[in-house]
């Protein structure tokens, strides 16, 4: 089962969309990267998802319920960072819990102190005089303190210490562990290889690639430069999956898309000087999909 | 209604309510203490000068010299300009921060990733505001009578008229909140929200002083919310206009109810 699904689902403003026909999914207890750069129209279908925003054409569902028409339900079972955290200055960070609590009608606030504490959060500050670190702590406590069944986060990890970024992450394995859903929302690449395994590519409101991350490595290629002994070409006609990019003095730059099988094999055959094979450059490949060069 | 909600209102507005309602007390007392420290015939003298007059006439709804008693000089406090200027600003203050300054600032986005539908979140601010203006004609009304109590008064006050006008006064202030929900219910900017409520209030005050002065004026003066709140015709006849009464809550109902449907049909893109 799916706990989200989009259908075409497209969000103009004055006539421009922001979102335009999209469709995908998110199966449950799976976290998934929603990747894109800015402006790509992640937050905009994020809105969309927690009822913020009405689709203009297409539909969006959270566990099967229309995002626009039970919105409330939804919010009851979904946990939310948004892109920029405000909250209320005049409150405490224990003031803004006990808030939450309430609106939620929690009987404990047992997870909220567990997750300040693995935050290293002092919730008795007011949250004027937090720094946005701490202030994404909070929110992020907002979003995680009543267990949610779907949790969204909309670029989580900008302010956070590296050190907190990798309790967070801890913290998201853990849930998706217990059969929850994670939407993770990011613009680099590095953070969501590291913790998902699907991703979705956005890229002008559309998406650009819906995939695996081994998949994304498995098309990425290698990149390779081998200097041949005595001679400026290789002795024979190089395999399809090896593009030649540059050659200079018998030093030759190319990349290579296929089994590593058959480059070796190709490559003993050859009169070589040195050779070095570099792992797939999930970056460049990632960026080719961000200024378009590449489409799925 | 939500509780969670209503409580965080009144955390968030404790001070500026304890403020306006000690300010909604004192100003009788200070008022009437003022008006019985002048000699009374001075006093009606410069009532009688055309621009007082026409001044009064135009918050009031009457010409004050021809019903002046001590409990039309009493009811004079529901009208004064800086009692108008006070409940107005704790109104416009929080009715636009519960709406449209939750999306101006930003805080939009936490709160309605709770599970509290628009919808209560609407109607919770708006009780708490709404709850707030029989509160302010009360402790005006308490003013009246700690007043009567330690300012020597030619007559006593007669508290029949003057419950009867806060009736009037309360769904005159329900008027402007229910105005002022439906501006900050279609804003994505306190400011203009605000600048809009006041505009209005300021435009109904200048409308009502020139339809004083001026006859040609005086079919706009409908289009005025301060013309339907006539305390100085409540205490002269012991009445109330029930057409004010009915036009003050059309106003407050209609743009309360224009306001919640915008609201729960919008889209919230924060600051």
């Amino acid at each position: 089962m799916n706990a989200v699904n989009i259908n075409s689902l497209t969000k103009s403003y004055n006539g421009t969309p922001a979102v335009n026909d999209t469709t995908w999914s998110l199966a449950q207890g799976s976290l998934m990267g929603f990747l894109g750069p800015n402006g790509a129209g992640k937050s905009t279908t994020i809105r969309i998802l927690m009822g913020f925003l009405k689709p203009t054409a297409g539909s969006a569902t959270v566990f099967n319920l229309n995002t626009w028409q039970h919105a409330t339900e939804i919010h009851a079972r979904t946990g939310y960072l948004p892109g920029e955290v405000r909250l209320y200055k005049n409150l405490t960070g224990q003031q803004t819990i006990n808030f939450a609590t309430r609106a939620r009608k929690l009987k404990n606030q047992t997870e909220a102190i567990r997750l300040a504490t693995l935050f290293d959060l002092d919730l008795r500050k007011p949250v004027r005089a937090y720094s946005s670190g701490m202030r994404q702590k909070l929110a992020l406590i907002l979003a995680m303190m009543h267990q949610p069944e779907l949790l969204i986060l909309d670029e989580p990890t900008g302010s956070l210490d590296p050190l907190v970024q990798q309790s967070l992450y801890t913290e998201l394995r853990n849930t998706v562990a217990k059969g929850r859903t994670v939407l993770f929302s990011s613009h680099t690449l590095a953070e969501v290889q590291t913790l998902c395994k699907d991703v979705i590519i956005l890229r002008d409101g559309r998406v650009v690639a819906s995939t695996t991350i081994d998949k994304l490595r498995k098309d990425a290629g290698r990149s390779l430069i081998f200097t041949l002994k005595n001679q400026e070409k290789p002795s024979s006609n190089h395999p399809a999956g090896l593009t030649i990019d540059a050659q200079r003095n018998g030093k030759i730059k190319a990349r290579w898309h296929g089994d590593i099988n058959d480059l070796i094999q190709w490559l003993a055959a050859q009169d070589l000087h040195d050779v070095r094979i570099e792992p797939p450059n999930l970056e460049d490949l990632f960026l080719s999909y961000y200024d378009g060069s590449t489409t799925r | 209604m939500n509780l969670a909600l209503l409580r965080k209102h009144a955390h968030d507005f404790r001070l500026h309510l304890v403020i306006t309602l000690v300010a909604v007390t004192g100003f009788p007392i200070m008022l009437l203490n003022a008006i019985t420290a002048f000699d009374w015939e001075a006093f009606q003298a410069v009532l009688r000068v055309p621009f007082v007059s026409q001044l009064i006439s135009a918050l009031g709804g009457f010409d004050p010299s021809n019903v002046m008693n001590v409990t039309a000089l009493a009811s004079f406090t529901f009208v004064h300009p800086a009692i108008l200027v006070l409940l107005s600003a704790y109104i416009i203050t929080a009715a636009t921060r519960a709406i449209t300054g939750e999306i101006d600032q930003g805080t939009a986005d936490i709160l309605l990733a709770l599970p509290i539908s628009r919808k209560r979140i609407y109607t919770t601010a708006s009780i708490w505001v709404a709850l707030c203006c029989p509160l302010f004609s009360l402790f005006m009304i308490l003013g009246l009578w700690i007043a009567q109590n330690v300012v020597t008064l030619d007559q006593p006050l007669d508290f029949a008229r003057i419950w009867l006008l806060s009736i009037n006064h309360v769904a005159m202030l329900l008027a402007i909140v229910g105005l002022t929900f439906f501006v900050s219910a279609i804003s994505n900017r306190r400011g203009l929200a605000v600048g809009a409520v006041v505009g209005v209030i300021i435009a109904s005050f200048v409308i009502n002083w020139l339809a004083a002065i001026w006859p040609a004026i005086k079919p706009l003066s409908h289009l005025s919310i301060l013309t339907y709140f006539r305390p100085f015709i409540i205490v002269r006849d012991h009445e109330l206009n029930p057409n004010d009464i009915i036009i003050l809550t059309t106003i407050a109902t209609t743009f309360w109810l224009t306001g919640l449907i915008t609201f729960t049909h919008r889209d919230i893109n924060v600051g």
